[in-house]
């Protein structure tokens, strides 16, 4: 568990959106890919991930419908809408040069200046 | 797409608030029950993995609770509390809820009632195609303006020339007609219209066709006429066989073949066209004779009403340059005017503008002492909540929290008052409509709940909430929580009665302003009302003839006017009949050319004369005084030598005197029309269309030596020995015994010709009254609700100095003394506000100043009584309280 590492602010929704573009997933479902997909290092406040659900549903960036669940009970699955895939996109990209200006500037030896 | 989204998650959930929930409680149960198995095959026992589920998760309320904000469903659940928690509160203080919707109630019904009349004569677009691009072409001069505009045909020809500005042009002429429906004849609003009226508007009718230019009268086609809506629901029962009907106006016959639509009025606001018929140009070919009649365009639709005059301006002056005296250019066709017609033309927009937007000014003063009022009494009122909202606060409540919970009492304490408030103004400016004076014709327009009302009440609500609700929510939210930890009593801030304080002065800084300008309107109207005419204006009964288009003519109105003054004099308790064609404030104005042999003219002025034919009895009638010579009499008939009395301001002008006028000589007309008549008597002065201006000079000219019966309206007076109104149906019923089909426009007491007159001043004076009354209750309410807080309040202090040995009486003084500084402060400063505000009403008044120093000192004095009455309560209070209870409430 040490190695654990917190979410970064804002973070949450974008790791679901990801979650669910790899295909339709319950909650619970989310969690286990996200855990999964990141060897267990991301720390995810469970119960967060609902709001963060709703959050994206009242944005019309996800929606979902009832469906059956491994263990025959009924689970509510989310799916992404266009918008959705669209923001999905957006938020990638902005993450990848983001993090890649991030890593530049940490990498920096006292050579490089 | 977004934001349908949001509102699709919102409403789901709002409406499905109970679905809602339970999906959310079987989502979040199904990761824990998925959770608690995954833990159970990874060997932990069921026991213990099912409190790690539940510790992995976190607490479910908590993100309950957050899943329901992220709907933003936690607004609508704490609005639900808040508005039950704000009806318990106003449950517990009926008194204060009663007092503050009854005044937000008439505040914005207030409001809502002169937006009403003002969105319906200045605001409101007519009902036609693109109102917008139509406009209004009038020539003006020094004696024309506005809606008054002359035009003719061959001028109308030269502007519809011009297609590449107007997409179509049309000639409008209003009048009033006698329209003869099955037998039955009455008096209507209508206009003759160029045949391309309907189709240059973009109105289809509801019924029937419009004009083709094929109707046109001059091409010899058979007279036709539209009907509207509503004339054809009155006199046809809106029964669809009306097409193909012959009608009489004014004597002609045409036949109906169409019916507009209920909501056209036509673009004259105020009145709705009843028959609408075509114009024959040829009556207006003459370029020389100019009429009152609009010329209405279309613009086309990249043309502006700017590039309109700029090209028509220079048109007018060629137009005019030719044909035209220089004086009658000058008078009337100046200048080229071109304003938008998109709101329809009206005499009763001129009239009444600058009256509406005083009111609209009034009662926005009045809803801003409405606020003042109630933010004032919600300051004082939570100065007694401030236990509980500091409860609140250390419970945990953020200060914004608190802060909405306080706005949302305001609120719903505007929204109960508005409601009422809406409905009572739209009665209420109906009942305005129908006082408006009907010279012209009846007006018809009616105020109804539309958007426009409605969104102006909804804005006027919201503003309310804010101005009210604001101050003291900020104020109560401010609140420490010290009260609450040392179980003291509740103590108010010196800064909170200080704010209290402040805006009880400032309601009467305001409420100085309305009654201030109520008091200098109605001893306006008194002014004006007490105005000595001249003449005996109390025993004179007018009845009012129009044998214009009637079978009356020549002979035959002839001898009716001879019956007439027979049979009218005969009457019991009437003392003199006569007849005159200009009788005093009746409106027709009939001017002369005049010369006086022997006098230069200094000015224009002196060369016209104001005229009235007059019978036999006319100075009798009303009272008036012959100064020098003889008054008209039996002997002026026909064939005797034309003679005249004057009266004295024209004696003094021409003569230098009312003596050395009698058997002096003055021309009327000139050429062919010239008449010469000798002065025999001079009278008396008298107002005669205007109240507020001094006398004319009249020349009286006897009724029987008129070369030509006059086919114009005139008017039978009647003077009585006893109140004239008492006998309007004595003399009607006897005209109707005489001659059933007699042209009586009306019978009128002269005391209701003149306040009639007053229309506008009578409309101001009461409601600027109601207004100041309404004020000065606030005003009461305003001080009471602060007294009654602060004395409860000062009950310790009080208390402590009784048992020191004070006076009860000292008590009483002392509160009131405080009150007193208070109510002084304000009138100052209302004092200072009025004169500076009032200056607008400047025109309106008569025989005052606005700043005039015994009104603004009557205005202090009223409202600083009813502050010292609205003291007593509290301040006897002040005086009875008892020592003993008041320490040990310490």
């Amino acid at each position: 568990m040490g190695k654990n590492t917190e979410l970064l602010q804002g973070t949450l929704d974008l790791l679901i959106l990801k979650a669910i573009s790899l295909g339709p997933l319950h909650g619970y479902g989310v969690l286990l890919r996200l855990q999964q997909i990141s060897n267990d290092t991301l720390q995810i406040p469970q119960g967060s991930l609902y709001p963060a659900l709703y959050r994206l549903e009242h944005q019309g960036l996800v929606t979902f419908e009832w469906g059956e669940s491994e263990n025959k009970r009924q689970a509510k699955y989310y799916s992404l809408t266009a918008a959705g895939r669209k923001r999905l996109r957006e938020e990638t990209n902005y993450w990848q040069r983001l993090s890649g200006a991030i890593g530049l500037v940490l990498d920096a030896a006292p050579g490089d200046v | 797409m977004k934001l349908f989204a949001s509102l699709k998650s919102f409403a789901r959930a709002s409406m499905l608030r109970s679905r809602m929930e339970r999906d959310m409680d079987n989502e979040m149960r199904f990761h824990l029950e998925a959770r608690t198995a995954d833990l159970v095959r990874q060997g932990v026992p069921r026991a213990v993995a099912e409190r790690r589920a539940y510790a992995e998760f976190g607490d479910v309320v908590k993100w309950k609770e957050a899943g329901r904000e992220a709907r933003g469903l936690r607004l609508l659940n704490d609005l639900g509390a808040d508005l039950r928690y704000a009806v318990r509160t106003m449950r517990r203080s009926p008194g204060f809820t009663i007092a503050a919707v009854v005044s937000i109630a008439l505040g914005i019904g207030a409001n809502t009632a002169i937006f009403g009349l003002i969105d319906l004569l200045l605001l409101r677009p007519v009902p036609v195609r693109n109102p917008y691009e139509l406009v209004h072409i009038t020539a003006t001069g020094e004696r024309s303006s506005g809606s008054s505009g002359l035009s003719n045909y061959p001028w109308f020809r030269e502007v519809a020339s011009r297609t590449d500005l107007f997409s179509d042009v049309m000639l409008v002429r209003h009048d009033l007609y006698k329209v003869s429906i099955s037998g039955r004849l009455e008096q209507l609003m209508g206009q003759r219209v160029t045949t391309n009226y309907f189709t240059l508007l973009g109105v289809a009718p509801v019924l029937g066709r419009t004009f083709v230019a094929a109707d046109q009268p001059e091409k010899g086609a058979s007279p036709v006429a539209v009907i509207s809506y509503g004339l054809w629901q009155r006199r046809f029962s809106g029964n669809a066989n009306v097409l193909g009907t012959p009608i009489t106006v004014d004597q002609k016959p045409y036949t109906i073949i169409g019916v507009t639509p209920p909501e056209f009025t036509g673009i004259l606001v105020g009145w709705t066209m009843d028959v609408i018929m075509p114009l024959d140009p040829t009556e207006f070919m003459d370029a020389r004779n100019w009429a009152t009649m609009p010329i209405i365009a279309r613009m086309k639709p990249d043309v502006n009403a700017l590039a309109v005059r700029q090209q028509i301006e220079p048109m007018l002056q060629r137009f005019a340059a030719t044909g035209i005296s220089e004086r009658f250019r000058h008078r009337y066709l100046e200048h080229a005017a071109v304003d938008s017609a998109a709101r329809g033309l009206s005499d009763l927009r001129v009239e009444f503008s600058s009256p509406l937007r005083l009111l609209m000014a009034a009662v926005g003063v009045l809803l801003l002492i409405t606020c003042v009022n109630l933010a004032g009494l919600l300051v004082a009122r939570n100065v007694a909540r401030q236990h509980e909202i500091a409860m609140r606060v250390a419970l945990g409540a953020s200060r914004m929290r608190v802060m909405r919970q306080l706005l949302t009492e305001s609120a719903l304490l505007a929204l109960l008052g508005a409601v009422p408030g809406v409905l009572l103004a739209i009665r209420s400016s109906n009942l305005l409509v129908e006082f408006l004076p009907q010279d012209f014709g009846p007006v018809s327009m009616a105020v109804r709940a539309d958007w426009r009302i409605l969104t102006f009440a909804f804005a006027a609500t919201a503003g309310t909430t804010l101005l009210f609700g604001l101050i003291p929510a900020w104020q109560a939210a401010r609140a420490t929580v010290a009260p609450v930890v040392h179980r003291t009593s509740p103590r108010t801030s010196t800064a909170r009665v200080r704010v209290g304080q402040a805006l009880v002065a400032a309601q009467f800084a305001l409420s100085i302003v309305l009654v201030a300008g109520a008091v200098l309107l109605l001893r306006t109207l008194l002014n004006l009302a007490r105005v000595d005419t001249g003449f005996d204006r109390e025993h004179v009964l007018v009845v009012q003839v129009d044998p214009q288009g009637t079978s009356y003519e020549r002979d035959r109105l002839r001898v009716f006017q001879g019956e007439m003054l027979t049979a009218l004099g005969s009457l019991p308790g009437v003392r003199h009949v006569s007849l005159s064609t200009s009788t005093p404030f009746n409106g027709n104005i009939d001017g002369k050319r005049l010369t006086v042999p022997g006098v230069e003219p200094r000015d224009a002025d002196d060369t016209v004369i104001q005229v009235n034919l007059v019978g036999p009895n006319y100075f009798d009638v009303f009272g008036l005084p012959i100064l020098r010579g003889r008054p008209i009499d039996g002997r002026d008939q026909a064939g005797s030598a034309p003679v005249a009395v004057v009266s004295d301001a024209f004696a003094q002008r021409y003569f230098g005197g009312a003596g050395a006028a009698i058997g002096r000589q003055f021309m009327t007309g000139s050429g062919q029309t010239a008449v010469t008549y000798e002065i025999v008597g001079v009278t008396r002065d008298v107002r005669y269309q205007n109240l507020r201006t001094a006398s004319e000079r009249l020349a009286y000219l006897p009724w029987f030596q008129a070369r030509n019966v006059r086919l114009a309206p005139f008017e039978f007076v009647v003077s009585t020995n006893e109140d004239p109104a008492r006998s309007i149906n004595m003399i009607r019923s006897e005209i109707q015994r005489l001659r059933p089909d007699a042209p009586i426009l009306a019978v009128r007491t002269m005391t209701g010709v003149i306040n009639g007159r007053l229309f506008a001043e009578r409309l101001l004076a009461t409601l600027g009254t109601f207004f100041a009354l309404v004020a000065l209750t606030l005003a009461a309410v305003g001080t009471y609700g602060l007294l009654t807080h602060l004395g409860a309040r000062r009950v310790p202090e009080i208390g402590v100095r009784l048992a020191l040995g004070a006076h009860p009486r000292q008590m009483m003084w002392m509160t009131i003394r405080e009150n007193l500084t208070l109510a002084v402060t304000g009138s100052l400063i209302g004092i200072a506000g009025a004169v500076v505000t009032l200056r607008v009403l400047d025109n309106l008044l008569f025989g005052l100043s606005p700043s005039d120093a015994v009104n603004l000192a009557c205005a202090a004095l009223i409202l600083i009584l009813v502050s010292l009455a609205a003291t007593i309560v509290p301040a006897r209070r002040a005086a009875s309280v008892d020592p003993l209870v008041a320490l040990r409430y310490e």
